[in-house]
């Protein structure tokens, strides 16, 4: 096959393939998700020092989803059997207090 | 009868595949179908194997004798079992469908009971039955090691019993022997003429292919392996290739010392207060290290030998590439000093090196990229060689990945979770498991001396690896902040890399097929055996991790850990010193001392297994306890031990390294010895010229 033996077109091919890949599935949720998020219904508002609190926490790069021990308080609040009862993620973006 | 099972297994394994047993229609209903998909191709390869099997006997014409030929293969005890049951049938007419009760245990009976066990879990099987693998691997080489020595050590103790009997007939000078013998021996009278050559105690290899001759039986403790036939290559890069090597083997040293002391720190955390020297510093110094230091720099070696080798030509610029070895070294130099004094790319892991330091690895990388296309460009045959297609894309994603992970648009609040886990997990897969599949498809046939098994496969697991494993980074947040259909994305990409996972490990192991007594004498072969083993387990493993219970199960405790070690030690570090035990050699034509090569395989494979089971089983306790709601500190104590052994395995680990950089200095450190023929030589010519005078 001439595709796979000229260089150019096989390592374009895979390169295009590779970044439209990226950008379905990393970029644009990325994007997506900055822009739609709340803090889960019923969650309490962090005021003063614990919002500028936070705030440092965020500005570290202590990514939100991961290290606010946000899925350990859905598991401790509502347990494993519970998490799908839970509304679906989209629509609440769960810990992300923003 | 086939119908009803396949209906049987087809209803019980869905409810296994998930975490609990609710509706069919949710997105967990993805691992579940995986899972079934597999249980029915072994179902068809089992029905299929039977149909084979009985196809014979249903030839027989009446049903009547089919039922005489299958009775036939029954003995007395099973027959008088079945007599048993078929009584009961009757009474009952209900027995059946009780033993096939008891024939599904859990599955089938979880639905009912509230406490769900932990074993009736499909991702904790399916990583049982992985972990399993190697280790009934080495019970097996042990014991087959085991019955050798035996053997060996009674065929001497024979050979002593025989030099015994010769010795008393030599010695006892009685005639009644001499009688008895000559006797005996007119008795044996007549016999064959013989083809072999009558003086075969002189006999002489008069083509001078025959290195030793042992002409007695030594009990050694290792077998000796053969000489790697070492033919010196005088290759242009040669000096280059020593150098990438040997700057990868000292970061090698330098982060699992590191890891080594964090390790340490778990069991001792109080062992130093210096804010340098703190865990949350030295834990990405050992990760960047041994990432882009110590398996980076040894690729990007070895791919300047691979490259122009499969291309049949020479290396474009070996300018490019002292270049991109200085780029990357200063970027573990600088990135290393500047995580230690607390200038950090905050949370994103594997990517702590703030971008300027990441923008030198870069700047290597597309220097590399650069120089390895042009080589290609010139290349002599037609084809390019599927290694290149591995090496080369791996070097261009891994910018693409680069680029995506350090660019701030996309990642400025949620976002960057998103953008986190595609980063690691294509950092891993694109970049080290990617490049390394390119080695081995050029190291593993030219060691086994076989051509591979199958292009075709390699060509399916290239393509299926790019679509599946692109997918799949978010599996590392399933339950987090990040939309669900991403989630569920992820869970079915990792369920697809089964397909260039199985194609690889395929494509490995029948390229040894008829090749397999090679391993035992070859030193450089069982690194890539284990790399490959790991390379099925481990990465099987990730897909049973990313199942929605287990992710609830082991994420944020140590199982990770044990994954992450067990993937990119067992596969990539021990592929990598396969690949440098291999070509070192042919640049400097000094080999590694056996001895040493076996002791660094052992601790390095045993030390693994010490460091990650531990891991395993900890991590899962401690998962169930953060499930029940206990407090954090009761999960830290349970740990302690676990821990404990893990430092015990990082240190056997640690060891190997040593014993590898003391293997990588005698393959490379110029022989300090005279030779003793040139000196003799020499001598000679002295004695023949003042002979002459």
């Amino acid at each position: 096959m001439n595709l796979f033996n000229s260089h150019t077109r096989l390592f374009l091919l895979a390169t295009t393939l590779f970044i439209a890949l990226s950008i379905v599935v990393a970029i644009m949720p990325a994007l997506y998700n900055q822009a739609n998020n709340a803090p889960l219904p019923g969650a309490p508002l962090l005021e003063g020092e614990a919002l500028k609190g936070k705030e440092i926490f965020i500005a570290n790069g202590c990514v939100p989803a991961i290290h606010n021990k946000c899925a350990t308080w859905r598991w401790t609040t509502y347990g494993a059997r519970d998490l799908r009862s839970l509304p679906t993620m989209p629509e609440a973006n769960a810990c992300h207090g923003g | 009868m086939n119908r009803k099972l396949c209906l049987l297994i087809a209803l019980m394994i869905p409810n296994a595949g998930r975490s609990e047993g609710i509706s069919l229609a949710t997105d967990d209903l993805f691992p579940g179908l995986m899972v079934v998909l597999i249980a029915l191709i072994v179902m068809c390869v089992f029905i299929l194997g039977i149909a084979l099997q009985f196809r014979n006997l249903v030839a027989i014409k009446s049903e009547r004798a089919v039922n005489m030929a299958i009775v036939r293969y029954m003995d007395r005890a099973v027959v008088r079992k079945l007599i048993e049951l078929r009584t009961l049938a009757k009474r009952a007419g209900k027995v059946a469908a009780a033993l096939l009760i008891t024939i599904l245990p859990s599955p089938l009976l979880a639905q009912s009971s509230e406490e769900q066990s932990l074993f009736s879990q499909w991702g904790i099987i399916i990583t049982i039955v992985l972990i399993t693998i190697p280790l009934l691997f080495a019970v097996v080489f042990l014991m087959v090691r085991v019955k050798n020595l035996l053997g060996a050590a009674k065929r001497k103790q024979r050979e002593e019993e025989a030099s015994f009997i010769a010795d008393y007939l030599r010695k006892s000078n009685a005639d009644e022997i001499d009688n008895a013998l000559s006797i005996r021996e007119a008795e044996f009278g007549y016999r064959t003429p013989s083809l072999l050559p009558q003086n075969i105690n002189h006999s002489h290899d008069h083509r001078g292919i025959l290195h030793k001759v042992q002409d007695q039986s030594l009990l050694t403790l290792v077998e000796e392996k053969s000489k790697n036939n070492i033919r010196k290559e005088l290759l242009p890069q040669g000096k280059l290739i020593l150098w990438y090597l040997g700057c990868a083997a000292f970061w090698l040293v330098f982060g699992t010392t590191v890891g080594e002391y964090l390790g340490i720190k778990f069991v001792a955390p109080e062992a130093d207060s210096v804010s340098w020297l703190s865990f949350g510093r030295l834990r990405p110094v050992h990760t960047n290290a041994v990432f882009w230091g110590w398996s980076s720099l040894a690729m990007l070696g070895l791919a300047c030998y691979v490259v122009p080798k499969v291309s049949n030509t020479t290396l474009a610029s070996i300018r490019k590439g002292w270049i991109a070895l200085w780029l990357i070294n200063s970027a573990v130099v600088l990135g290393t000093l500047c995580l230690m004094a607390g200038i950090n790319n905050g949370g994103g892991e594997y990517r702590e090196y703030i971008w300027p330091v990441m923008a030198l690895f870069g700047a290597g990388l597309v220097i590399s990229l650069v120089n390895f296309l042009q080589t290609i460009a010139k290349r002599r045959s037609t084809e390019i060689y599927i290694s290149n297609w591995y090496i080369v894309s791996a070097i261009i994603f891994t910018l693409v990945i680069a680029f995506i992970a350090y660019w701030p648009t996309w990642q400025d609040g949620l976002g960057e979770t998103i953008v986190q886990g595609y980063y690691m997990h294509q950092g891993v897969g694109m970049w080290f498991m990617l490049f390394n599949l390119g080695l081995v498809y050029y190291f593993l046939p030219q060691q086994v001396n076989k051509p591979i098994y199958s292009y075709g496969l390699g060509i399916l697991a290239f393509w299926s690896q790019i679509v599946f494993y692109t997918l799949i980074g978010t599996h590392h947040f399933v339950f987090s902040a990040i939309p669900w259909w991403l989630q569920t994305v992820a869970i079915v990409g990792s369920a697809g890399m089964l397909i260039p996972v199985v194609a690889g490990t395929t494509n490995f192991y029948f390229t040894f097929k008829g090749a397999w007594y090679k391993m035992s004498k070859s030193y450089t072969l069982p690194f890539f055996f284990v790399g490959i083993l790991f390379y099925f387990t481990g990465s099987l493993q990730g897909t049973a991790e990313a199942f929605r219970y287990t992710n609830l199960l082991w994420h944020f405790t140590d199982f990770t850990v044990a994954h992450s070690h067990l993937t990119m030690y067992g596969i990539i570090a021990f592929l990598l010193w396969g690949c440098i035990y291999v070509l070192v050699p042919r640049i400097t034509g000094r080999e590694p001392s056996q001895l040493l090569t076996g002791i660094h395989f052992w601790l390095a494979f045993i030390g693994l297994m010490f460091y990650t089971i531990p891991l395993m089983i900890g991590g899962t306790l401690k998962g169930l306890m953060w499930m029940e709601g206990r407090f954090f500190i009761e999960s830290i104590t349970l740990m302690a031990p676990y821990w404990l052994w893990r430092a015990i395995g990082g240190s056997l680990m640690w060891l190997s390294h040593i014993v590898f950089a003391v293997n990588f200095y005698k393959m490379v450190a110029p022989s300090t010895a005279a030779d003793v023929n040139e000196i003799a030589i020499r001598k000679l010519k002295e004695s023949f010229a003042t002979a002459n005078v």
